[in-house]
């Protein structure tokens, strides 16, 4: 089964785990319906959660985005992540997920939470740091589509 | 084409300190971001969309870079006419000669080479260092540590 199909099912198996009591689900965009965070600001989970919902979109929504793959046939934004997660699979080197949501606003000029989504690795000259940013929306906790951008250098 | 002197006013100094739109967090790979600043190339992914600051922005990735080089090879296939250009190292299964394509893998490393010594920023010391090929050839272990050229864009 390829990783990114694994990460749909992961997807899919947090939304039917996400029925609490809480006013917001989170759902995957592919459902039709909006992504929405359940804290407002979103708190580290939320963002780790929209990044994974956004796991199928295609590398070929952003410009940033182009060539970020780890293989030249990644396509998705999970096979993205996934690629650099992997690196992680050793016990070598600091490795650190990194989250962070700051006010901005939007091209409406609506008020948006810019998160950010970072994985490190630090092993001496081996370091870097690959992501994802993508905005969202105060009013409602939802994800503007076409907002996201891939992060990273090196 | 840069001199060697101006090279060298780039040793010792941190990417902060070079970098004017200040990114300079230091986690993360500034080799490419280096190399950018100090050649002007301001095509693709810039430091600017990593942080929005003042001043002229820089790429910072370094297969974008390999992309632009006009000539690729092999460390070894380097032309002897070739004695200022970009190198870089990484796991040679990461490299596409024919395409002139690199893969966005975590272990790949880029600095200037120039009459024998290479510049690039050190990442574990957050300086800009100069060395040989042969002290360059142990950036990263074996088998991340094959070597290629490319002219500059």
């Amino acid at each position: 089964m390829r990783t990114d199909a694994v990460l749909a099912g992961v997807v899919a198996a947090f939304v039917l785990a996400s029925c609490g009591p809480a006013p917001v689900q989170t759902t995957p965009p592919q459902a039709g319906a909006a992504v929405r965070i359940r804290t407002n600001p979103p708190s580290a989970k939320d963002i780790i959660d929209l990044a994974i919902a956004s796991s199928q979109v295609d590398l070929s929504a952003s410009p940033s985005c182009q060539n970020v793959g780890t293989e030249p046939s990644d396509r998705t934004v999970g096979r993205y992540l996934a690629g650099f997660l992997a690196e992680l699979s050793k016990s070598e080197g600091q490795n650190w997920i990194e989250t962070s949501a700051e006010k901005g606003r939007g091209n409406d000029n609506a008020p948006i939470w810019v998160c950010r989504m970072m994985i490190h690795h630090v092993q001496g000259d081996d370091r870097w740091s690959w992501g994802i940013r993508f905005d969202v929306r105060q009013s409602d906790g939802t994800l503007l589509p076409g907002s996201l951008t891939c992060l990273g250098g090196g | 084409m840069i001199a060697a002197s101006q090279l060298n006013g780039f040793l010792g100094k941190s990417i902060g300190q070079i970098c004017s739109i200040g990114y300079a967090a230091p986690g993360d790979n500034h080799c490419a971001h280096f190399v950018c600043h100090v050649l002007g190339y301001q095509f693709g992914f810039t430091c600017r969309d990593m942080k929005n600051g003042p001043g002229t922005p820089a790429n910072i990735r370094v297969q974008q870079v390999f992309a632009r080089c006009p000539q690729v090879g092999t460390w070894a296939s380097r032309p002897s006419n070739v004695t200022g250009c970009l190198i870089f190292i990484t796991n040679a299964s990461n490299v596409h000669i024919a395409s002139r394509t690199m893969d966005n893998v975590p272990r790949k490393h880029v600095g200037i080479f120039l009459d024998g010594n290479i510049w690039h920023y050190s990442n574990s010391q957050s300086r800009v260092v100069k060395q040989t090929p042969s002290e360059f050839s142990h950036h990263y272990r074996s088998p991340d540590n094959a070597m290629f050229y490319g002219t500059m864009p």
